[in-house]
Parts: C-alpha cells; structure tokens; sequence
C-alpha cells in the first residue's frame, strides 16, 4: 500500500494524472475507504467509543464514591460489572469483536477486584502476589479469547507480578538495589514469549500472525536487554566489562538479525535492533572515552561519540532501506 | 485483499479513463516509517551529544544570546545547503539531520537567555520551526520541525494554550482536509500534517499536567482562569468544522443514515470536548488518518486517545463526579446512535432488496 501511495503521488506530480481524479483514483487502488468502509468504520468506532466512555464514566463515578462506599457495595459493584461482562461475552460470542472486547473489559475488573481484596483485608501477602493471582486467573480467558490484545494485557501482567517478584526476592542474594534480577527475568518472559508467538505464528494459526502483536512483544523484549546492557556498562566497575551480559546481548542481537532478516523477515524489529546497537555503543564509548577523561578533551571526546552515532544510525538506515528494497524487487 | 501492484493499478485506471498512455517509470521506494523513528531518533542522541560537546568546549555559546543565535542559525543553514545541494546519501544526510536538531536548540537556548521571557521566545522558536519545516526537504526533519513549532507555539501561551492548540488542529485539518487537492507539494504536506499531529497528541497529555506547569499559576482547578471555557469551546468548534468538512469532501449527504449518525457523533464528541477537549483532538486524528488512508495518523489516534484518558483521571480541572457524567452520557449518546444507525441501515438495505 505504501509503495502504491507513493506511485500515485508521483504520477500526479509528472502530471499523468490530474489532481481532480486522484480521490477516485485512491479508492481504485483501495487506499482510502469507499461507502462501505465507511459504515463499518463508524459503526465500529462508535461502539468502541460508546462501551469505553460509558465503562470508564462507571469507574470515575465509583471512585467519586468510594470513601462512602461500605465494603459489601464495593465488592458488589465490581463483581456485578465482571458478571455483566461475562454475560455479555457469552451472548455476543468470542467470534465477535464486541465479545472479545468484552473478555478484556472483564480481565481488567478482576484486576479491580483482587485490588479492592488486598485492600479490604490486609493479609500483609506481597505486591506480586496480586499480579501473579491475576495472571493466573486470566490465563484460561486468554487461552479461549484467540485475541492478540488479550494476550497482551496477560503478558502485561506476568510481567509485573514477575518484575515485582525478583525485586522482592534480589533482596534474598544480597542483590537489592540492582535491577539485574528483574531485566534479566523479564528479558527471559518476554522472549520466551516472542519465540512461542512466532513459532504459533509460523505453524499457521491465523490470529497470531497480527504483526503489530508480534512487535509489541519483540520490543519488550529487546527493550529489556538493551536496558540490562546499557545499566551493566554504566554501572560496574572500571576494571572489567559485564562478560555475561555482554555475550547475552550480542546472542539476542544475532538470533533476531538471523530470524528477522531471512526467516520472517520485519523490518521494524531490525529497526528496533539497529537503535539498540546504536544506543548501546554510544554508551559504551562514552564509559570508554569519558570516565579518564579531563575538561580540555571532553568536548572533543563528545563530538567523537556524537560522529560515531551518526555514523553508525545512517549506516544502520542504509543496510535496512537496502533489505527494504530486496523485498521491493 | 491482495494489494493491487503499480502495474495493475495504472491499467485498472486506464479502464476508468483516468490515465492514458504507459505507465511511467516507477519513482525510487519510500522510506518505511519506522526506519524514519529510528533515524530521527539516532539523530537526537547525536545531536545531544555534539550540544554537550559544544556547552564542554565552547560553555560560552550557551549563556550568550549573541553567539548562541548566530551560531544555531548558522548550523540550519549548513543542513538547508546539504539538503537542497547535495541529498540522498544517509550519512550526509543524518549528520546534516543532527546539526541541523544541534541549531535548533542552540537557537532557543539564546533565545530564552535573550528574552528571558516564555512567549515571545517560544513564539520566536514556533516561527524559526516553521520555517525549517518549509524550508528544508528532508522527510524527518520535517515530521520533527513541525512537531516542535506545535509544541512552541502551545508553551508560548499559558492562558491562550488552547487557542494555540486551535491553530495547531485547525493547520493540520486543513492539510488533511487537502491533501488531495495538494498532491502535486505532498513532499511537504504530508510530513508537516504527520508533525502537527504528533504536537497536538503530545501536547494534549500537557492536559493532564498540573496546573502550575500548564499555566503558571498556583496547582489547583483552572476551570475559574478566564480562557478556559472559552478556549474549549474553540477546540469544539474547530472539531465540529473539521468533520463538517470532511463530510463536504467525502460528498456525503446529511439527510443519509451515515451523514445523520456521523453529524450527530461529531456534535456529541464536541459537547463532551467542552470538559475533555483531548477526546476530541485524538478522535481527529484518528478519523482524517482513516480518510485519507494514512494508518500512521490512525495508529496515532488510538494511541493518543488511550494515553489523553490515563491523564485525564488525574487532571483537577473539574471533579471526578463531572467526569463521570460527562463520560457516561457521552458513550450512551454514541452507543444510542449506532443502534440507530443500524437500524436504519438494515431497514433501507430490507426495502430495496
């Protein structure tokens, strides 16, 4: 579609086609909708907009109320808004998009719930035993859902309850006040769960094979590796380099070069690596270049780093135009 | 459906009489959009690095105004040279991106140590971006110089940020509106009506800021500050003529099913704007995206929709109670409409079958 736009764009500036007819041209090639587009587009968007402002009106007026609220019309609002919801999945069917949406409207009440229980009785459990609870409550919703956005938020969640979980037990290996644990475990969750969805995506189940899921989850995960290097270069000692992650960050960088460049190939996903790669070295030299460094050589140093991200991003949009262009050809 | 090919495009509008002739030869690729986040991303981290190496080496180009202004203005020009003599190659390209980002915050910097005054130095900064924007060709660089006049131009005016904001809405529904009619500079419009849309987005979440950040004035409700319900009102407005004139463009008649329910989602979407006026703004991007078949504005929309709600919890212009109601009756107004519209549209769909 891009390379279509872009097409008509330029036969309309070398005058083969004039300007008057680019609309209807447009509707040929199927870039901007027609009727009937329209009407499922304002049908969709006016049910989207019309649960969500109406589910989130309900929550704003709850918490205008809550300090009022006794605990029993505290629980039953939210569990009474998690049956509706049930109800109306049912009714409307998972095959619909309004039943799905429904099943993620009631994952996020049950979050509200366990909340409003930890809250009422203070049983003094740990933060992450919440998430955890509500990821493993919501988990037989994702599976039966078939919903890329559902999984999501379910991912979403484990990442927390795990986040807080190796926070809380860093503190049991004298590693408290390092994020180490947490990326680590989050890097290892986020790319498990990057390899299952391809692997899903590959053996040819349909909703798995929304790419823009798909990316989400990839940058999660390269998001937290890039993180865990740049924190393990810029916080440990001067006299050796983070080996272990180091040799973990270059593994990850390969295996997504080697699936995203000849396997599935997506670009966004090399894209997001060349960053990665960019932002990584840059933190790097300036460990390298600017810890020994006095006031007089500073600026020079600076500029340095600045050349090198310069050069190595254009390099990285050359080498990605030119994949882009193997797939034009 | 299986995307059409330029080939079979040019003969299916032969068919329809629109072209004559062969087909010319195909222009060079278009660069992917996420290609141009990460360049211009990369180029802000370079030009961040060349701003310290200039404040380590030359500390005195940032507190002088005099060698500051010259000195931002110099580095624009060198990138306006490079783009206009010498584009194409991506090094030359992203370093000239780099120094020309490196000018431009040179450029406010003496500005404020000129001024040393919010408004007239953001209001020069919205000018200079503005005409970056049109000056140089570079597609990123664009999409950034008209994000950041935007964003210049709603800072300038604490009590009139929501008449800046009109201007900002009202400049990129124009482009959007026209972006037909204008398809011979789309070079120009495009990435300029990408960038506004971004500066509207991102300074929408300012909503949800304090007050103190927003207006300068003590925290607490701005809803009793002069321009506040006037300036929403504005945004209404400029909502309510951007879909009546999208409605002109598409030739849909108001007296139809979906011209009917579309005017009357647009003046329910426009009440509710008078108290939650970033509502309005997302949903204009989101919806001139969807016209004008460009899925960046309408991933944006969305985007910008969910991110102005989580904010809007927190704002304290008026309660939570007003927001509640004002949500609630909304959503119903829009759900009854679709019933509506549904209605209706299986019952002419019955008749004429």
């Amino acid at each position: 579609m891009h390379g279509v736009r872009s097409e008509l764009t330029h036969w309309v500036e070398s005058g083969c086609l004039q300007t008057r007819d680019l609309p209807q041209a447009l509707r040929v090639a199927a870039i901007t909708p027609g009727p009937g587009e329209w009407r499922a587009f304002l049908s969709v968007l006016l049910l989207t907009l019309g649960l969500l402002f109406t589910a989130l009106g309900v929550v704003f007026f709850v918490a205008f109320n809550w300090g009022e609220l006794g605990r029993i019309a505290k629980f039953s609002l939210v569990q009474a808004a998690i049956a509706v919801g049930v109800a109306a999945c049912w009714f409307l069917g998972l095959d619909r998009l309004a039943g799905k949406a429904a099943l993620l409207a009631c994952t996020l009440l049950l979050g509200a719930l366990l909340a409003l229980v930890g809250q009422t009785y203070q049983t003094g459990a740990n933060s992450y035993a919440l998430f955890a609870g509500w990821a493993l409550l919501t988990l037989p919703w994702a599976i039966v859902s078939c919903f890329p956005a559902q999984w999501l938020l379910w991912l979403g969640i484990a990442n927390t309850a795990l986040a807080l979980y190796s926070g809380e037990s860093a503190g049991l290996w004298g590693m408290r006040g390092t994020p180490e644990p947490v990326l680590w475990s989050l890097f290892a969750l986020n790319t498990a769960a990057l390899v299952v969805w391809e692997a899903g995506a590959a053996a040819g189940v349909p909703w798995l094979r929304e790419r823009w899921a798909v990316r989400v989850v990839a940058s999660a995960s390269g998001g937290t590796i890039t993180t865990l290097t740049i924190w393990a270069i810029a916080a440990g000692s001067m006299e050796s380099w983070p080996v272990l992650v180091l040799v973990g960050y270059v593994a990850w960088l390969a295996g997504a070069c080697l699936v995203y460049r000849s396997v599935v190939r997506d670009l966004f996903v090399l894209a997001g690596g060349v960053l990665s790669v960019v932002v990584t070295c840059a933190a790097s030299l300036g460990r390298l270049l600017l810890h020994t460094s006095s006031s007089y050589d500073t600026a020079g140093r600076l500029f340095l780093i600045g050349l090198v991200v310069i050069a190595l991003s254009a390099g990285g949009g050359w080498w990605l135009k030119s994949i882009s262009r193997e797939g034009d050809a | 459906m299986k995307p059409v090919t330029p080939a079979e495009l040019w003969q299916r509008l032969l068919d329809e009489e629109l072209v004559s002739g062969e087909q010319p030869p195909s222009p060079p690729p278009p660069p992917v959009w996420y290609v141009e986040v990460m360049l211009g991303a990369a180029g802000w981290l370079g030009a961040l690095f060349i701003l310290a190496a200039i404040g380590c080496g030359m500390a005195a180009v940032f507190h002088t105004a005099a060698l500051a202004i010259p000195v931002g203005i110099l580095c624009c020009v060198t990138a306006f040279v490079h783009f206009r003599a010498a584009p194409g190659n991506v090094f030359t390209d992203q370093f000239a991106l780099a120094v020309s980002l490196t000018g431009q915050a040179l450029f406010g910097f003496g500005m404020w140590n000129a001024l040393h005054s919010r408004t007239p130095s953001m209001l020069a900064l919205a000018a200079f971006e503005i005409v970056l924007a049109a000056a140089l060709p570079n597609f990123t660089h664009r999409v950034l110089a008209a994000a950041a006049a935007a964003a210049a131009l709603t800072w300038a005016l604490p009590n009139g940020a929501q008449a800046a904001c009109g201007v900002v809405w009202m400049g990129f529904a124009l482009i959007s509106l026209n972006a037909f009619a204008w398809a011979r500079r789309t070079s120009l419009w495009r990435p300029v009506g990408l960038g506004l849309a971004i500066g509207m987005l991102g300074t929408m979440w300012m909503w949800g800021l304090d007050r103190r950040w927003r207006t300068g004035g003590p925290e607490g409700s701005a809803a009793g500050d002069p321009g506040f319900w006037p300036g929403n009102a504005l945004l209404a407005l400029v909502f309510l003529a951007a879909m009546w004139g999208l409605l002109r463009r598409e030739r849909v008649q108001l007296a139809s099913g979906v011209g009917s329910a579309a005017a009357a989602a647009a003046l329910v979407v426009a009440v509710g704007a008078l108290i939650a006026p970033g509502v309005a703004g997302a949903l204009l991007v989101l919806v001139l995206g969807f016209a004008n078949g460009e899925r960046g504005l309408l991933a944006l929309g969305l985007g910008g929709l969910g991110g102005y709600l989580i904010f809007y919890y927190y704002q304290l212009d008026v309660t939570l109670l007003v927001k509640s109601m004002m949500l609630t009756g909304t959503g119903a107004a829009l759900l009854a409409l679709r019933f509506t519209m549904r209605r209706w549209l299986d019952e002419a769909e019955a008749f004429h079958a």
